[in-house]
Order: C-alpha cells, then structure tokens, then sequence
C-alpha cells in the first residue's frame, strides 16, 4: 500500500517536472538521421574530420573520400600510397619498389607540390623538394584508422599547397590499440616487412602504445636494359603515443623516429668529356641516399563553458636527407672549363616548429570554426654543385595565418552554405587570401549536391625558384657560327662533340618568389539509392596561372661566351669545355584542367561489393613559344592519365574466408627524359591485384597477394627533375600474418 | 577570383531572407501553440545525435522496468544533453513504450527514471549518480571517459571515428537489469 502511494506521488512529481521543461525540449527538437539506424549500423558508422571537424562524408560539400582501416586491411596494401590506389581519381604511379608519385587531379610528380598530406594533422614533407618523399612515409599500415582524401582544393581549411587535394593520414589511438599486434610479410624481390605494436593502460589513467618497424627491399627492374638495379632499401620505425587521463579534456602526445637507406641512381646533363659512354651528355650518379627524422607532436582538444570545442596542437619535426655519390653536371665556378664529378654530399635538412588553435561554436543556424597558425621553418639545403646549384642553402622563416569557416543552415535539412577563408602570410611568398564558398543541397537524407568555387595558392620550393639548374646538356657545334665549325672541322677532322652547350636556368637578380596561383569551380552529385547501392560523382574545372616555369634569355647564348669556350678548347682539348644556353626561372605560365570522377558502390549480394570508377583529367597549358615554358607545359599536359578506370570487387567466400580482387587501368602518359626534347611514351596498362585472406581463429589471418598479375613487368612514371632511372613495377607476390595476442 | 561585392550582397540577402522565414516561423509556432520547431534548429554534432541514437537503441535493447504508465523516461542529470540530440527521443516509441525525455533532473528524482543520462561534461557528477542509484532498477548511460569505472551500466566511447559502447554486466547483474544477447555481442568491451 504504501510503496503504491509513494509511486504515485512520485508520477504526480514527474508531471510537474515534465511541464517545466517543456519550453526547451520543443525548441531543440533535433532531426537525427542516426535514429532509425541499427545498434549494428552505429557501432560500423564511420565519421571523417577533414572540415576540421567529425562529419559524415554525404554531408560534405566536396570531393571527399574515406578509405577504412578495414579497406586497408582487406586490400592487402603495404604502403599509403598503395593504399591510396583506392580513391577513385587520385593518379598513385609507382616509380620503383618503394617510391611513388601521387597525385590528385593532374600534375603528377614525384614531389607532388599541388598535394597536401597530413599525418594525424601534422604536415609531412621532405626538405630536399618540399614534396612527400613517400618511402618514409612508412608507418605501420595495421595502424591506420583511416586515410581522408579530399580531391580539389583544400586551401580555405588548410592552407597554401592544398591547391588540388588533401591526404590526411589517421593513427589509431592508443585507446584502441590495445594488446599486442604482430604483422610480418615476405615477397618476392627481396622484399620483407615485420612490424609489432603494444598498447597498455597508464598507471594513473589513460592509454599508451608503442610500435615499431622494419622493411627491407632488393632493387627493381631497370626499364632500358631489363636488369636488377642495385638500389635495394632498408627502413626503421619506431613510434610512441601516449593519452593520459586529463580533467576537463583530451590529451595525447605523439614522437615518431625513422630512417630510410637506400641507392638512388641520378641521371643528370653532363659534359661530353664526363657522360657515360653509352649516354652522351649524361651521367648516372649512384647515390647512397639516407634519410632520417623525427617528429614530437601535442594535441589537447576541450570543451568550453560556453559550449566551444577547442582544440590545440603542437609539434616539431626534423627530417634529414643525404645522397652520397659522385655527382655533378661538370659545369662550374671555373667557366668554362668544366670541373670533373667527385665524391660529394649534397640534400638537406629542416626543422618544423607548429603551433595550431581552433574553436568550433555552433549558435542558432552557424556552424562557426576559427583557427591561428604559426610555423616556424628552419631548413639548410646542401646543393653544392651544378646540375642543382643553390648558393645560399641556409634559411629560415616564420609563417603565420588564420582562418575563419562557416557552415550556415540556410533551410534546415536542405540548404547550406559554407563560406571561409584562409589569410597566410608565407614566409617565402608573402600575404595570400584562398576564401571559398561551398553550397549544399540535401533534397533528401540520402541525396545531395554541391557545387564550390575557391582559390588557392601553392608556394613554390626554394629549389625551383632560387637554384640554378642544368635542364640538358648537347653537342655544342649547334649554336657555333658556320665559318667557326669549318675551322674546327680543319683541325680537329670534325666539329661534333667539342664543346657542350648546356641549358641552364637560373634565378633572375632581385627577382621576388611568386606563389602559383589556382581557381577552381566544382560540382558533386551523391545519391544512395539503397542500402545496396550508391553513387558520388564530380566535375570541376580549374585555372591555374603565375605556373613555374622556365624561360629563355632573348639572346640565350652570349657571343663573349662562345669566344672563351673556343679559347678553353684550344688549350684543354675536347669535351672540358662548356658555354650556357641560359635561361630564367619564370613564374607566368597559364593553365586549365577539366575533368571529373564518378564512382559506385553496390552490392549485388550479401557475399559481393563490388565498388567501379571512372575519372578524366585534362590539362592545357598555355603555349608560349619559350622552348622551355613550353617543355614545361607539356610535361603538365601527359605527366597524368587523361583516364583511370579502376573495379574493385571483395568476395565474401566463406565467413573465415575473404577475396579481394582489383583491377585497375590508366590511359598512356608521357615524360621527358634526360637532355631529350621529345616526349617518351608510357604505354597504357592494366593492373589486376588479388588478395586472398584466411582468418584463422580470432586473432589472427593469413594472406596471399598478388600484384600486376597480367604482365610481368610494365613502367608506370619516369621522373624529371630530379631525373633518376625509369624503373619497371614487376609482377609480384607476397604472403602475410597478422595476429594479436 | 574573390567574390565580387555584389555576389556577396546577394547572398547577403539570401541569408536574411532565410532568417526572416525563421523568425516567423517562430512566431507561427508561438502564437498556433504548436510547438514543432524541429524546422528551424541546426542539428547537434554528428558524434552527439550518434550517442543519442545509440541510447535509443538501447531503449529498445535492454528490458526495463515499467512504472504505471508503461512510459520509458529518460533523465538527463547535469546540463550536458548532447546538445540537444537527447531531446530528439522525446516521443519516440521503444518496446511498444512512449520515450520521455526530462532534462535537468535533481538527484533525489533519479530513482524515478528508467535511464538515466550523464554526460561527458558533467563526469564529475557522475559517482553521486550512481551512488544514488545505488542497486535500483535504473539504467546508467555515460559517455564520460572513466564511466565504466564510475557505476554506469553502459558507456558510450568515441575512438578515432566512430562511436562505439562497454557493457558492465557485474553492475547490470547487480540492478537486476537484463540486457539482449544480440545487443552484447556487438559491444566492444564486456566486462564481467
């Protein structure tokens, strides 16, 4: 009786209670998507960061694309830019067993300028040519949460170079790498990899883990003679992450070490009296490469009274790379007698210091973020000599920006816009503004279009805008007066290869470093038409101007030149001597890409996912009439296959058993090669990889993969400036375990 | 290319249209009485309306208690309500019971709740919660850090990209609260 009375007091409480909230519970009704979602589909339902905050990928307004650590895992990838092979419209061209060019929406290069790619936010890249040297980007691929590509501009969020992508590389944290994890894999070329991780809890609260790991690879196939090359490698890593309980918010600390040995062979001009006898005006320096570096990094997120998510980040870093060889183009301080090649070192090194804030306020309609950054840049590149000269390798300078973005709900659930901007003040090019303005349509929760313009900056490396380089070196007969190349066919019986002319560019006195520059309008599609199927396509157009380039003197060879090098001629002979066709580098060449990327996922059976694409970039460069800015501009224009198609398909064989097979095509490409003119041709290839994986018990899996299946060896890039070898990707097999304990 | 003067104007214009049409579509709701604003609010983060959804799951997962009006309430203790995401069950059927959402509930009320909710923000109330509780038939859900540890029966966990949830059997056992096995299975961590 008395437990029935006290009940229905407390009912008569619950109402009173009840009424008096009503107020705020009808205004902050909330449309949540996630509602009718299974506990199944929650615990799978992945979020991406990369506007800086948690956000699912249909509601991003740009080309955004997540691969999951279960991707990683199922397609067997033992690299990030392998694994990268998986976003539909990024170009990933392996170049030999562990170095890679990746690019998103043309302009592929070794040292992709016009990519920006973080590791857990932190900005990776190599001293040398301020690009990403991907082999020592190695990190333990079982540890990878995620890898977030955003194709297009990126600049508004994330600063200059994010001018046509951003990669955005996650660890797992250490909360949830707990236990032990061993993974170790054998291939053919000589190639083997193990790596081992730990992960416990803190003492006082908190989670740590520690990794590390080692690879080793033979040297790839040579494309000219079809031979092994000597440039095997060998890489360690070792890391550590620690998130101690903190009151109030969430901590975790992050250091890194690596170092990365390898043979690389640099093809560079050379005078005709030092080039390799099968390669005239060329030589091929073998260099020891070593590189090696560090990065300790800080990360506090809180939440503020007032509801703001703070989040602050610091790091430092240092990299270092050193090649060893015996190495120059032969032209020198001694003009214009050449000076032969000698043992040297030449590279460089840098230290970052990285100071990041930004706060997230949502109020009524606005999604508001802001940001500070502060970069401090210390680096000292050592290029000693010609074919890459730089006088003044010291060099340090401070970067500063800010930047604000807002997600503004214009008609709830359907329209959006996202205004923002990025205000940098570079310490090599100056004050750049990259705003953008994103609108998002949602006439449904499974469809959505978007459509963005932004401008973006890109600033250029210190080694392509203040060094001097040789581009090619000939006969110099070609520039000689005819009645001078009759006398010295009187005396010498000939007037080939008694001098060199090479072709050299050099910074113009005074002149100030000029940040590329890129405009781009996009349009994206989404629709999920079940929970079968789904399609996200895009189209973008963007106009690149102030490019890099090269240009020719008017006069490119001064008469008072050509006299000496007669002169040097007649007292050291043939072949020492050199006089320059010399150029500028320039910072006015003019650009256009067009294309678009569409891509499905579907699954036709509960057993099969099958996930097609298909992306088109073109590239037309403005033509000059400059032998050089024209010779840029068509490396531009074939360095990227115009089509990719790629049709990844994962078979769900048995429940312990799992297949993954992937083909994927690339339309032909076209480079330069050392000292020629004409364009060399890649042909179009057909790639088709395999992976089968048994799951043993619980802990642990066994797999096999296959690579290159259908041919036996095929070149996917050669790579200009700095030229090295053309190597060919063979076809290749490996076997690999994971397993926890 | 910046966006020109008149460009900006525009949408300019645009957004204020947008706020005019809110602000009477507020008056609408005011004066009509009704009081369906779900319209014109931002949805909360989408972290916060996954935990909301997850708690809604549980909701329909685990067997609870009924008071005499077969209605699942759920309490909101400290001020952290997901921003807002925990309001959106109000209403919502769950086991063939109506969902209840009350915010700001005083300790001394707890026990009259089926599922009570302390957010990550209001960690530090978290222990006095369950102390209060102490073996009561009420289900403890937490998204704090340590919730597992301070007396929740479950806690919501967000690592890296997704959201994922602990089970603490022992406390479930100990509040005479039975949870579904489909619902255990999927739970990263079981402790019991």
């Amino acid at each position: 009786m008395t437990r029935k009375r006290k009940q229905k007091t407390s009912l008569w409480r619950w109402s009173v209670l009840a009424f008096a909230v009503q107020a705020s519970l009808a205004s902050a009704a909330v449309q949540n998507e996630f509602l009718d979602m299974s506990l199944e589909e929650l615990v799978d339902y992945r979020l991406m960061s990369m506007s800086r905050k948690e956000q699912r990928v249909a509601d991003m307004a740009a080309a955004a694309y997540v691969i999951s650590a279960e991707e990683i895992r199922r397609s067997g990838a033992q690299s990030i830019p392998e694994a990268l092979r998986m976003v539909p419209g990024l170009n990933v061209a392996q170049i030999n067993r562990n170095s890679w060019a990746v690019s998103s929406r043309g302009f592929n290069e070794r040292f992709s300028g016009k990519l920006l790619v973080q590791v857990d936010g932190r900005s990776v890249y190599s001293p040398l040519f301020s690009g990403v040297l991907w082999e020592t980007q190695d990190t333990m691929m079982e540890d990878i949460e995620r890898i977030e590509v955003i194709r297009g501009p990126g600049a508004a969020l994330w600063g200059t170079n994010a001018m046509n992508g951003v990669i955005n590389i996650v660890t797992r944290s250490a909360a949830s790498s707990q236990g032990n994890l061993l993974s170790a894999a054998v291939g053919s070329g000589d190639w083997a990899s193990a790596s081992l991780r730990h992960g416990g809890a803190l003492e006082q609260g908190g989670h740590y883990k520690v990794y590390g790991k080692v690879g080793v690879a033979g040297g790839p196939l040579e494309r000219n003679t079809g031979m092994v090359s000597p440039d095997g490698s060998g890489q360690q890593r070792v890391g550590v992450k620690l998130e101690p309980q903190v009151d109030g918010g969430q901590l975790s600390i992050k250091a890194d070490l690596y170092q990365y040995r390898s043979k690389e062979g640099w093809l560079t001009p050379s005078l005709g009296g030092f080039s390799d006898a099968a390669t005239p005006y060329a030589r091929d320096a073998l260099m020891a490469a070593h590189d090696q570096g560090g990065a300790l990094q800080g990360r506090y997120a809180w939440k503020s009274t007032d509801g703001a998510e703070n989040v602050l980040q610091a790091s430092i870093d240092h990299d270092s790379t050193l090649h060893r060889g015996v190495w120059g183009s032969g032209v020198g301080a001694l003009k214009p007698l050449g000076q032969a090649p000698v043992l040297m070192t030449m590279g460089g090194d840098k230290t970052d210091i990285d100071v990041d804030f930004q706060q997230r306020k949502v109020y009524d309609a606005h999604d508001f973020i802001w940001g500070l950054n502060l970069r401090h840049t210390r680096d000292n590149l050592i290029l000693p000599v010609s074919p890459y000269y730089l006088r003044d390798g010291k060099d340090q300078r401070l970067s500063y920006s800010a930047f604000v973005h807002d997600e503004i709900t214009l008609v709830p659930e359907r329209f959006k816009l996202i205004v923002g901007s990025k205000f940098e003040k570079d310490g090599l090019t100056g004050f750049n503004v990259q705003p953008n303005a994103r609108v998002l349509y949602t006439p449904s929760q499974t469809e959505a279009y978007w459509g963005a313009l932004s401008r973006s900056v890109r600033s250029p490396r210190r080694t392509e805008s203040l060094a001097t380089i040789d581009i090619s070196a000939q006969d110099g007969q070609a520039y000689l007066p005819l009645a001078v190349r009759q006398g010295l066919q009187q005396g010498y019986g000939t007037s080939a290869n008694l001098l060199t002319a090479v072709t050299q560019v050099s910074p113009m006195a005074g002149a100030s470093v000029q940040a590329e520059q890129a405009v781009s309008l996009e349009g994206g599609w989404r629709k999920q038409f079940s929970n079968f199927l789904s399609v996200d396509s895009s189209l973008f157009l963007t106009d690149y101007s102030h490019l890099r380039g090269g240009r020719l003197l008017a006069n490119p060879v001064s008469p008072l030149e050509l006299q000496q090098a007669m002169a040097c001629l007649a007292q050291y002979g043939p072949g020492v001597c050199y006089y320059t066709v010399a150029g500028y580098n320039s910072n006015s060449d003019k650009a256009r890409s067009w294309g678009g990327e569409v891509s499905a996922e579907w699954h036709p059976y509960s057993w099969w996912k099958i996930q097609p694409s298909y992306s088109y970039v073109r590239i037309k460069g403005t033509r000059t009439g400059d032998l050089l800015g024209d010779f840029q501009i068509a490396a531009h224009e074939h360095g990227s296959p115009r089509h990719q198609v790629a049709l990844n398909n994962n078979f769900s064989l048995r429940h312990d058993l799992n297949l993954d097979v992937r083909l994927r095509y690339q339309s032909q490409t076209a480079f330069y090669t050392v000292n020629a003119f004409e364009l060399t041709r890649i042909a179009p290839y057909t790639g088709l990889d395999m992976r089968l994986a048994w799951q043993v018990n619980r802990n642990t899996e066994l797999s096999i993969l296959g690579r290159n299946l259908l041919k036996d060896r095929h070149t996917e890039f050669m790579n200009i400036l700095p030229t090295t070898r053309a190597y060919d990707v063979q076809r290749s097999a490996l076997v690999q375990v994971v397993t926890r304990f | 290319m910046y966006l020109s003067k008149q460009t900006s104007s525009v949408m300019f214009q645009i957004a204020c249209g947008a706020w005019g049409l809110r602000v009477r579509a507020l008056l609408l709701a005011l004066t009509s009485g009704v009081t369906l604003a779900a319209t014109a609010q931002p949805s909360g983060q989408a972290v916060d309306r996954i935990k909301a959804a997850y708690v809604y799951n549980f909701a329909k997962f685990v067997d609870l208690p009924a008071a005499d009006d077969k209605a699942i309430r759920v309490c909101l203790l400290g001020r952290d309500d997901l921003n807002g995401a925990m309001l959106g069950l109000n209403h919502r059927m769950a086991q063939g019971r109506e969902i209840q959402v009350r915010k700001d509930v005083p300790l001394d009320q707890i026990k009259d709740c089926t599922m009570a909710f302390v957010g990550d923000s209001d960690a530090r109330i978290l222990p006095a919660v369950a102390r209060q509780l102490s073996n009561s038939p009420v289900l403890l859900v937490s998204d704090a850090r340590q919730a597992m540890d301070q007396g929740a029966h479950l806690a919501l966990i967000f690592n890296d990209d997704r959201v994922e949830f602990d089970v603490n059997m022992l406390n479930l056992q100990k509040s005479n609260i039975k949870a579904s096995s489909q619902m255990l299975k999927l739970a990263r961590v079981v402790v019991r």
